[in-house]
């Protein structure tokens, strides 16, 4: 009962609602953990942006010298054409995370304003929810395949196919969100103020349902990197020679005698990504939970 | 006093870790009292004010933040301070017991309750076999009927006054000498608040149990402490017997306190004497005086230098203040200035007829809602200028009927004519009329403010839709903020950093901006503390006064109400059952559960029982 345990945005200035926003987010970056988990997404995102003048021959250019040991020239050795699997492996989570990071927001996006809908009308809300069950319950290399049959394989049907998958995960999140703003008393006082909907759905809910569907979004991110390494596993999605961490531990899997590093450096890398994925989750949910609302 | 105190706090402190490094801030400060045998000591304070810690502090149960950081806790000569919590677990149940405000946190909904009062004794070596029997013994002697029956029960079969004496019960499964109780009443009704409070009296006299009774409540206190302690910020103001600290304070605080709290009787058509300002922060405590900027006879020396505990006259009547007695003539100066009334209108600003509320749940697809009516037949009236108290306990169906009056509720029969139109139909239309000429506020002032929006953009966002034009909103918004009390550089804060009280003042604020006829007023002031609660009834009573706005005004608590209101209308399970002036119902009450909820106030006839217990 005490008002000792404030938290909530500092500053008393006034600043503008989304400035305050962004500030806390920002701020989870100067935690350890964030700064972390930044560093190292950095690291591999600047490498794969690099690649082009790390390595002028391109990521395609095959020698004699297939499914070499470890060396100065190759770190990870090289594959049954002679390429180099390391150059290979961060062209690879380049791609894998713009697929990702691509249709991810799509879902987020979407998933949010199904997950809201129930302000617009009470009906569409639980139409809604029903969807979410349903995309959850759907097994999602079906999902896949059905994709892929209707529009083939490639870029495209990965992102159809996260988006999809992940519209659920932020949906459920904003309609419990939007569920337990909705009775909250300041929700109700603009309502009898006659503010409209749109208003108070844009003004009052979403600002205070954000904070778990941008800690979400770090989450899902990463889990879209590993369906698309599921999906591509299985020949379904980027097809060879484009690498994408996926396709490079199919390969990797059928010369796991002969060449062992072969299916280590997509697994490394895909770990290092869920890494730092997670470190910055945590940093964010750290970051916003100190924002809780109000004081109590 | 010639027992030996069973518990002796000696100048205890509590300090907490304050903002600059190593260095630490005080919390509690020099608190010592007694507790004896066979005596109810009732710890008294607002919120903040270290009351609850205290108590904490004597098992050391405070947050680990927090440490004993000074002087004494002797429970029977044994200094609590210092001991092990290993030491401390052996204490806990068996030589002090706790009761808590929330019977329903403290219980396990998974197990019986004659489970739990079993674990209780066992847990102190007591055998399963004899564990049951005294259990048994312990539900008859807390007032449960059919024991053997009830113990097999759980705790969501019982009502929230039932699960409070079952709490009792465990405490007491240990016959603990010493029985800490914070705040054991505040989450249940008048009716059973009583019940509960003549059960501690009870135990009190048939067993000698001493009880430590944490409580904001002045009526409780009044009702059935032997001894009061006064604690403001930190610090105890006052100390003495019920009978000499309630019929003569000596702290400026102590008097203010008794003079701001509504009462089923005395002066009504005056403001409500109350204290300016609000409770000090823990983290920028006054150099002098904890209480000399909200004091009405502060003087210099109380600017500079904290008082002393001091007696006069009596030893055991101690006040920490530079005066000996409070100057009542300066007291009462802020207290009981006449109020001009506005005459009320003739016109009716608002009509009720059989209006009933049917929240009955759909189970499921197939199965039809079963009818629950949360408002059933209701019919009232309110006119221009004029207020309504409508009381109840909770579940009456008092909020129901007031949610369901601007749409927040569905109506299911019944018409509401507001301002002469029939708005029961909630079209679209009728609903923007009908938020353009009542308006609501909100029990929680807490909840009811975006914690995101700073004041400036929550009253901007409600001045949109008012009728002023749209080059008037900033002078508008300056003009409501002064008329509620507070200033204009509030306006660019967030929610957090107000008071409770300055909250419930913004939320008013905010619905004048659309100039409402009626105002709706749902518990407003039952979070606040006492202080502060007369602060918002006599700006509500200003606001009808001045602008000549109707005010519903609902409340659990009759003294309150009573206060502000013309006439009363009393509810119980979603009727009303008694209806009138509000002289008229505290005089000659009708119905007999209007009856019993007047008996059930505490306090009032208590000041002369103390008399032979002192």
């Amino acid at each position: 009962m005490t008002d000792t345990a404030f938290s909530g945005p500092r500053a008393s200035k006034s600043r503008g609602l989304v400035a305050s926003m962004l500030r806390t987010y920002a701020s989870a970056f100067r935690r350890p953990r964030g700064m972390l988990g930044l560093a190292i997404l950095s690291v591999i995102v600047l490498a794969g942006l690099a690649s082009p003048w790390l390595w002028p021959g391109g990521v395609d250019q095959q020698s004699r010298d297939s499914l070499l040991g470890m060396s100065l020239a190759h770190p990870f050795g090289t594959d049954q054409l002679g390429r180099d699997i390391f150059m290979r492996t961060i062209y690879a989570a380049k791609i894998s995370l713009g697929i990702s990071v691509v249709a991810v927001p799509i879902g987020m996006v979407l998933g949010t304003l199904m997950g809201l809908s129930g302000m617009i009308s009470p009906r569409l809300g639980t139409i809604c929810v029903s969807l979410f069950d349903l995309l959850l319950g759907f097994p999602g290399l079906i999902l896949a395949i059905l994709i892929v049959l209707m529009v083939g394989t490639g870029w495209l049907s990965l992102v159809l196919t996260i988006s999809l998958l992940s519209i659920p995960q932020f949906g459920r999140l904003a309609r419990g969100a939007f569920l337990s703003e909705q009775a909250r008393e300041y929700v109700q006082a603009a309502t009898l103020l006659n503010i409209s909907k749109t208003k108070i759905m844009l003004r009052h809910i979403l600002p205070n349902t954000l904070d778990p569907l941008v800690v979400q979004l770090g989450l899902v991110l990463i889990n879209g990197v590993f369906i698309e390494a599921a999906i591509s596993l299985v020949g379904l999605g980027i097809q060879p020679p484009t690498p994408s961490l996926g396709t490079l531990l199919n390969s990797g899997i059928r010369y796991i005698y002969q060449q062992p590093l072969y299916a280590a450096g997509p697994t490394v890398l895909l770990l290092l990504l869920a890494l730092s994925f997670n470190l910055m989750a945590d940093a964010l949910n750290a970051a916003t939970g100190r924002d809780a609302q109000g004081d109590r | 006093m010639t027992v030996a105190p069973l518990l002796e706090l000696r100048d205890l402190g509590v300090s907490i870790p304050s903002g600059r490094k190593n260095a630490r801030a005080d919390i509690i400060e020099d608190v010592s009292f007694e507790v004896a045998p066979g005596r109810i000591v009732g710890l008294i304070g607002e919120s903040g004010s270290g009351k609850s810690m205290t108590a904490k502090s004597i098992i050391r149960m405070q947050p680990e933040a927090c440490q004993i950081s000074a002087g004494q806790i002797l429970f029977r000569g044994k200094d609590l301070a210092k001991a092990s919590q290993d030491e401390m677990q052996h204490l806990r149940g068996a030589e002090i017991a706790m009761v808590f405000q929330d019977p329903l946190a403290v219980l396990n909904p998974m197990k019986t309750i004659g489970w739990q009062i079993d674990e209780a004794l066992i847990v102190h070596g007591t055998s399963r076999k004899a564990a049951r029997e005294k259990t048994l013994k312990l539900l008859e002697l807390v007032g449960i009927p059919d024991p053997k029956e009830r113990a097999e029960s759980y705790p969501h079969q019982f009502s929230g006054g039932m699960r409070q004496r079952v709490v009792i019960a465990i405490a007491l499964a240990n016959n603990a000498p010493l029985l800490l109780a914070d705040e054991p009443t505040t989450a249940l009704d008048v009716t059973i608040q009583k019940q509960i409070l003549d059960l501690l009296v009870d135990l009190r006299d048939r067993l000698g149990v001493a009880i430590l009774l944490i409580t904001h409540d002045i009526g409780v206190v009044e009702e059935v402490c032997d001894d009061v302690v006064v604690m403001y910020g930190g610090m105890i103001v006052e100390s003495g017997t019920a009978a000499q600290v309630l019929a003569a304070p000596r702290h400026p605080y102590t008097a203010a306190l008794l003079q701001s709290m509504p009462r089923p009787q005395g002066e009504r058509g005056a403001r409500m004497p109350s204290i300016k300002g609000g409770p000090p922060d823990a983290r920028s405590l006054p150099q002098g005086c904890r209480f000399e900027p909200r004091c009405p006879m502060a003087a210099e020396t109380c600017r500079q230098l904290p008082p002393m505990r001091a007696a006069e006259g009596n030893a055991l009547h101690l006040s920490r203040c530079w005066f000996e007695t409070p100057d009542m003539t300066k007291m009462t100066a802020v207290a009981a200035q006449p109020r001009p009334r506005r005459a009320i209108g003739k016109d009716t600003i608002l009509e009720v007829r059989d209006l009933k509320v049917n929240l009955g749940q759909r189970r499921g697809l197939l199965r039809p809602a079963r009818p629950f009516y949360a408002v059933n037949g209701v019919s009232l009236e309110i006119g221009e200028g004029e207020t309504l108290g409508l009381v109840g306990e909770s579940g009456c169906g008092k909020s129901s009927l007031s949610r369901a009056l601007v749409g927040l509720n569905p109506i299911e029969s019944g018409t509401i004519r507001l301002a002469g139109r029939d708005v029961s139909d909630m079209s679209s239309g009728n609903l923007k009329f009908l938020r353009h000429t009542a308006q609501y506020i909100f029990q929680d002032p807490y909840a009811s403010l975006n914690p995101r929006l700073t004041i400036r953009q929550t009253m901007q966002e409600a001045m949109a839709q008012g009728p002023t034009a749209s080059e008037r909103h900033d002078g508008r918004i300056n003009e409501l903020m002064e008329l509620v009390g507070l200033s204009v550089r509030h306006l660019d804060r967030y929610p957090h950093e107000f008071s409770g009280g300055q909250r419930q003042r913004i939320g008013i604020a905010r619905t004048l901006t659309v100039e409402p006829r009626l105002l709706i007023c749902d518990e407003p002031v039952s979070a606040l503390d006492i202080s502060v609660q007369a602060q918002i009834i006599n700006l509500l009573a200003d606001m009808r006064d001045e602008l000549g706005i109707s005010l519903l005004f609902i409340a659990h608590d009759l003294a309150v109400v009573r206060h502000l209101s013309d006439r009363i209308a009393v509810m119980r399970q979603g009727k009303i059952v008694e209806q009138g002036q509000t002289d008229q119902i505290f005089s000659d009450p009708k119905h007999d559960y209007t009856r019993l909820l007047l008996s059930s106030i505490p306090g009032g006839h208590a000041a002369q029982k103390k008399a032979h217990h002192a």
